[in-house]
């Protein structure tokens, strides 16, 4: 209908203007797409930080994607609607601040026979269109694609700054080679022919006899030796009064064919495997660290994405910390790992008290923790652990120090994040001040590398990822988890 | 009637009003918006009250109204012993020319086009009823015979809000029957040295004539035709509804301290005022900012407080202000 001369050219008008919010709509709908599986992406990662449990972070992936679905779906139906008249004259009101002039004009046009002073308003309207270009109405779809822009760029740049932080899991070749190398520079480093030197000779071949040797059927197995020498210590009685923690891994197959309450055999070769690379780990202190373990501690890092610095007892203090000392000698801690896996054969509760550790006030130095160490007498008596291998060479007895080499270094045990070295410290090889140090634990067994939770720093995400590592043994798993808990009361 | 006519209609219709309150403004000094405020409820015919402390001009803005326009003009004093037959009229035997007694109706002052009510709430309810018909239907009853009023037909109340002795409030029912409450502010300074400067000397002010009553009925005509878009009379409807606290379109603060809201003729009030400034403007159309422009002098009469209201001494504009911000606009 014309009802004016110049009435077409507001119908003109109209229509590219609708047109032009239609490609507006669809804009806007695409970047409101974008904000949406950004969003999703966003929350993600911020669960998977929050430490959500597995199944919990399945069921928001699903939601994200159905909630992307669905705004997909909204959005494009939405942008595919017909634009009403007065929709895009109401627009270009806005736009050319022409107080309603247009959308007044085409409510005007949509009547079957316009009052004389709607006529004139039409006409007046269409002179002004005629006036008029079609401007690009874009400003909402203009802002959501901004949004979606400035929201995939965090995204971006956050996901190229946490990379870094992100390395393969260990293959075995790599844990192979990694353990070998280590004992070898172990035993370049101990003085030639002491105690400690014969440990670690022992220590070597049990981690290569362990990584090659297939898992097999433990108790009946000809390779399947004690570890320690002195595992048939049957008599020497845990702190708990239960029956001696050699008794368990160790025990299994002796002369008696199996006790009935140890472990199974694959047990038997998962707890000698863990132990032997704990104790190939525990006369590591000059050892060279793989680089990927090193990249897994933060070396290389912004100092923003760097672990919390944490200063071991051993290298000086920790300003308002107090952490659990463990004494990290083979024989201790397998009867620690024994006595845990015997406590829970029985049903006990986890975790246990410390046996061979105790709490360091800060400002703790190493001197205070090998003070603080219990006596090597009733280290032997109470924990039933058994000594060192290279001991019973010495002929020592059971519980004894060496007395040429001196108590052994008190470290700090598992700990959910990688060590800093403190300033003022010697540096090691590749290291630099500052730059975060592997705990004893996560350069003896590899597979601690996950310790270092993706979730923020806590106890509780180191926790979590300690619980959900498969690369974790058992006994390891149940030893880091006990650790933790000690170092939280 | 072609578009060519309908454009100078609108165009006089823009320029009178223009001259008309140029004229005003030589004789009251400030208060812009209440001067274009009377004008507005004459052109949309409807009433007018003005509120306002004595001396602020209420009544020699009214006077020059009715001096401008050229229209009849009588004023009412108020009082409280004045009788609803003093202002509408009544009946009185004549004498004939046969000598013989005859009824006859003799009408009151408010047989005028402009009428001024001046301190209208000083009377008594009696009496102040005797204007509901007169605003309502412009016609008058006595003895049973209804005499029509000859437009235009403008009735502009004034009252002092500040002496409250002796006085009787004017009841709902007539408030709502006001086009607009129009408040006369205080004058400034630079107001009263004019003021004093026109009024203190042997000048005296002659207002310029510039309508009649023709033109006064041909702009109310002409006033009466713009056209409103859906869109925009659904938001005058929106703003009215929202000052009603059982409404729907409410927002907290008016249900929390509204006793009553307006009415339809609120929206009608809203609509005319539109129109009519529309047109001062120059536009054929009426456009959102005329509705926000005359939202509130046509509704701020027209809200009851409750007494939870009246106890916190809400201001019923700052309230007004409120149901209209939060009202969207049809553009949006």
């Amino acid at each position: 209908m014309s009802v004016s001369p110049n009435a077409d050219a507001l119908l003109i008008l109209l229509g590219s203007t609708a047109s032009s919010l239609r490609r507006a709509r669809l804009r806007a709908a695409f970047g409101g797409l974008l904000v949406a599986a950004g969003t999703c992406v966003l929350v993600a990662r911020l669960a998977a930080l929050a430490g959500l449990p597995p199944d919990a972070l399945d069921a928001a992936q699903w939601l994200a994607a159905i909630l992307i679905a669905v705004t997909a779906a909204g959005a494009f139906a939405w942008a595919g609607r017909p634009v009403p008249r007065d929709e895009a004259a109401r627009r270009l009101d806005r736009h050319h601040a022409l107080r309603d002039a247009l959308s007044s004009a085409a409510a005007f046009l949509d009547r079957p026979a316009p009052e004389p002073l709607e006529r004139l308003h039409i006409t007046r309207a269409a002179g002004v269109a005629a006036r008029l270009t079609v401007p690009r109405v874009a400003v909402p779809d203009r802002a959501w694609m901004m949004a979606a822009a400035v929201l995939w760029g965090a995204l971006g740049l956050w996901h190229v700054l946490s990379s870094a932080t992100v390395s393969p899991a260990p293959d075995l070749v790599l844990a192979q080679e990694r353990q070998t190398r280590s004992g070898d520079a172990t035993r370049a480093s101990l003085p030639a022919g002491s105690g400690q030197q014969a440990r670690a000779d022992s220590a070597s071949t049990e981690i290569v006899d362990s990584v090659h040797r297939p898992a097999m059927p433990g108790p009946s197995a000809p390779g399947d030796a004690p570890v320690s020498p002195r595992s048939g210590d049957a008599g020497a009685p845990n702190r708990d009064g239960g029956p001696a923690a050699s008794s368990l891994p160790a025990a299994a197959p002796g002369a008696d064919g199996g006790a009935p309450s140890g472990p199974s055999g694959s047990d038997a070769v998962a707890a000698r495997e863990d132990l032997a690379r704990a104790l190939s780990a525990l006369f590591d202190d000059t050892a060279d660290r793989p680089d990927d373990t090193v990249s897994q501690n933060g070396v290389g890092l912004p100092p923003s994405k760097r672990p919390r610095r944490v200063e071991s007892p051993r290298g000086g203090s920790e300003a308002g910390r107090t952490h659990l000392a463990v004494d990290d000698r083979p024989g201790a801690l397998q009867g620690e790992v024994a006595r845990i896996r015997q406590d829970g054969a029985r049903g006990g509760s986890l975790p246990l008290p410390p046996s061979h550790g105790r709490w360091l006030p800060s400002g703790a130095t190493p001197d205070d923790a090998r003070r603080a160490m219990p006596a090597p007498a009733s280290l032997g008596a109470e924990g039933g652990a058994a000594a060192p291998a290279g001991r019973e060479s010495l002929g020592e007895e059971e519980g004894a120090f060496d007395p040429v080499d001196g108590p052994l270094p008190t470290v700090v045990a598992v700990k959910p994040t990688a060590e800093t070295a403190p300033p003022g410290r010697p540096g090691r090889r590749g290291e630099r001040r500052g730059d975060p140090v592997p705990t004893t634990f996560e350069r003896a067994a590899v597979p601690l590398r996950v310790i270092t939770a993706p979730g923020p720093p806590g106890r509780e995400s180191a926790r979590d990822a300690v619980r959900t590592e498969p690369a974790l043994t058992p006994a390891l798993r149940e030893y880091a988890l006990y650790v933790n808990r000690s170092q939280a009361r | 009637m072609n578009i060519a006519a309908l454009e100078a209609q609108v165009q006089d219709f823009h320029d009178r009003f223009h001259a008309a309150r140029t004229a005003l403004a030589t004789m009251i000094v400030g208060n812009a918006a209440a001067i274009e405020g009377v004008l507005t409820c004459l052109l949309a015919g409807g009433h007018g009250l003005l509120e306002g402390v004595p001396g602020v001009g209420k009544t020699k803005l009214v006077q020059s109204v009715a001096e401008v326009l050229r229209l009849r003009f009588s004023r009412i004093q108020f009082t409280p012993d004045l009788m609803p037959g003093d202002i509408t009229g009544t009946t009185m035997l004549r004498e004939d020319a046969a000598g013989g007694r005859v009824a006859r109706f003799e009408p009151g002052p408010i047989f005028a086009h402009l009428i001024l009510a001046d301190e209208i709430n000083r009377a008594t309810p009696r009496t102040q009823s005797a204007l509901l018909e007169v605003m309502q239907e412009a016609s008058v009853t006595v003895g049973g015979v209804t005499h029509r009023l000859d437009p235009p037909l403008c009735v502009l109340a004034t009252q002092n809000p500040i002496e409250l002795e002796g006085t009787y409030p004017l009841p709902e029912a007539q408030l709502d029957r006001f086009l607009f409450k129009l408040g006369m502010d205080v004058p400034g300074l630079d107001e009263m040295r004019a003021i004093l400067d026109r009024t203190t000397s042997s000048d005296t002010v002659q207002l310029q004539e510039v309508l009649d009553r023709d033109h006064v009925l041909a702009m109310r005509t002409l006033a009466r035709g713009v056209p409103v878009a859906p869109s925009v009379r659904d938001y005058a409807i929106l703003v009215a509804l929202g000052t009603q606290p059982q409404s729907g379109y409410a927002p907290e603060r008016v249900k929390r301290f509204v006793r009553f809201g307006s009415s339809p003729r609120g929206a009608q009030a809203i609509i005319l005022g539109a129109k009519v400034r529309a047109l001062t403007h120059g536009r054929v159309h009426v456009a959102a900012e005329d509705v926000r422009a005359a939202a509130l002098p046509a509704l701020r009469h027209r809200v009851l407080l409750n007494f939870e209201g009246e106890a916190e001494r809400i201001d019923i504009d700052a309230l007004i202000g409120g149901v209209i911000a939060g009202v969207p606009e049809p553009s949006r």
